[in-house]
């Protein structure tokens, strides 16, 4: 989300300071909400536990050996298949901007893929690869590549003639076209995408491990559903929370750094 | 999410002379891809025994469908799905829009919106199967629990990206709040809609089978899991072609109506 687009720089700053007061008053309030309504036992116990509960909760098991491993194996299976989408997603794209029959012509099959669960493959790669991160990271790559393909054909596609008859004038070898000049103009047109490709590889990563793995944050959510354990699975909901919300954050600030470095 | 406004799906059939050869020529070359993929499919089956063939995998989806077996499951995915999509789309538009509408409430929500859509909102699926019970309303919950960000974050771009013209005019017609909405903003923004609808639809129908991989009673991804249990490997590639067209066919459909939409606009 831009804060940028909607926070100009001339904003006064009292616009800010009185929407950022709203905005952790509503949250606050939920929490207070939440720890109000179970402590009085209007929510139910094995629905929710108090906010207060979760907390106390995590901290005696974020020093485990196991949520360390359960950690380590989530973040590096998100990062390989982010890694894996980036590097498969943006020569697709491009080779989709290059030949624009060839896009026309994918098109309904890609957007087929957006639209189809390739997680139903999961059994399939399961037998092929086992139970390890091999299928959980095929599946969510393929969740994370085809956001990245297309915003990237979209954003060369939306880069302005007047940079390609430049470079023809001047001459450009092939790589300096690429690299001087059509890298620096879709960058910031494609980080979206980019983005976006990550949140899915999160998404992907943390559905597959939630519905069969045997290790990973999603994996020990689902684990303590199953063993009724309604505070140790909102330790852990809370884990991918705030998760998600920090790379989230991370993200949009690093978005805002590179369309101000180059727009 | 500025994402949204990007066409997701851009429509690259331009309207020109040569498109009635250009339309067909690429349903030629789709239908190639097609027997391409499909003659993949068949050489896969032919490596290994984890790949059924073409043949036997369509054999088994007719004979499901023969015996009746599989309309239960057919019913209670599609209806999750729909359930879940309207609800999403009800609850969202008129949220995206006052976001979009109003600079203090864009201000105020614009991060907790970002930040939600980063969720993956399967973790929250058991607390679901807590409220719901198993069965189709957990399932149309995740749906809508899913699909509600897209369609928010898509009419709030909708709603930014408008014409300024256009409010003004709609208040010196001094239409009424509602006929603006309607008859102004809806036309207007149509596009990025659709795109919301699309991604909606996408999202709402892959969380219902995800949803179902974790617990159902009955749905196409419980019926996939279960074949896939009793080694039924041709059942569970029918299945799985089965649901690639239902894809299709919504995405069609989607097509069609946005093809409608922007011709009036």
């Amino acid at each position: 989300m831009t804060i940028a687009k909607t926070l100009p720089k001339n904003q006064p700053d009292s616009f800010r300071r009185r929407t950022s007061a709203v905005r952790w008053a509503i949250v606050v309030g939920l929490v207070v909400l939440l720890e109000a309504t179970t402590r009085i036992g209007l929510v139910d116990r094995s629905l929710m536990v108090p906010p207060s509960e979760i907390l106390v909760r995590l901290a005696s098991i974020v020093p485990t050996g196991q949520f360390a491993a359960d950690g380590a194996r989530t973040i590096t299976t998100i990062l390989v298949a982010f890694a894996v989408g980036l590097v498969l997603g943006i020569p697709l794209g491009v080779f989709l901007w290059r030949i624009p029959a060839a896009g026309r012509i994918l098109e309904p099959f890609i957007v087929t893929g957006y639209a189809m669960p390739t997680l139903l493959f999961y059994p399939v790669l399961l037998a092929v690869m086992g139970l390890n991160a091999g299928p959980i990271i095929l599946i969510a790559a393929s969740m994370s590549l085809v956001p990245i393909a297309l915003t990237t054909m979209v954003a060369l596609n939306s880069i302005k003639p007047i940079l390609h008859k430049v470079a023809n004038s001047l001459n450009a070898s092939p790589s300096q076209y690429y690299v001087k000049v059509l890298l620096p103009a879709a960058t910031p047109l494609v980080f979206p995408g980019v983005k976006l490709g990550f949140i899915y590889a999160v998404i992907g990563t943390i559905a597959m491990e939630f519905i069969l793995a045997a290790q990973g944050i999603g994996f020990r959510a689902g684990f303590y559903y199953r063993e009724l354990n309604t505070a140790d699975m909102w330790a852990y909901i809370t884990v991918v929370v705030v998760l998600s919300v920090i790379v989230n954050s991370i993200l949009t600030w690093l978005e805002k750094r590179i369309r101000r470095d180059m727009l | 999410m500025r994402t949204a406004t990007l066409p997701l799906f851009p429509r690259t059939t331009g309207r020109t002379a040569t498109r009635n050869r250009s339309t067909i020529t690429d349903n030629l070359w789709r239908s190639g891809v097609m027997v391409a993929l499909l003659a993949l499919w068949g050489a896969l089956s032919l490596v290994t025994d984890l790949v059924a063939s073409p043949a036997a995998s369509l054999t088994a989806l007719v004979e499901l469908f023969a015996n009746g077996s599989i309309f239960r499951h057919l019913n209670a995915t599609l209806q999750a799905v729909l359930i879940g999509f309207l609800i999403a789309a009800a609850a969202g538009f008129p949220l995206g829009y006052a976001i979009g509408r109003s600079k203090f409430l864009g201000a105020v929500f614009d991060p907790i919106v970002a930040g939600a859509f980063a969720i993956p909102r399967v973790i929250f699926f058991p607390v679901l199967l807590q409220i719901f019970g198993v069965g189709v309303g957990a399932q149309s919950a995740m749906a809508a629990l899913a699909a509600v960000f897209p369609i928010m974050v898509s009419t709030t771009a909708g709603v930014r990206a408008i014409n300024p013209l256009l409010p003004k005019l709609a208040r010196s017609l001094s239409l009424s709040p509602l006929q603006t909405v309607a008859k102004i903003y809806v036309p207007a923004m149509a596009p990025s809609l659709m795109v919301g609808i699309r991604i909606g639809f996408s999202i709402a129908f892959i969380n219902v089978i995800i949803a179902e991989f974790f617990a159902a009673r009955a749905g196409l991804g419980l019926l996939t899991l279960r074949a896939y249990g009793q080694l039924d490997l041709p059942a569970m590639y029918g299945i799985v072609v089965l649901l690639a067209l239902i894809a299709l066919v919504g995405n069609l459909a989607l097509w069609a109506v946005e093809r409608r939409l922007s011709r009036k606009a």
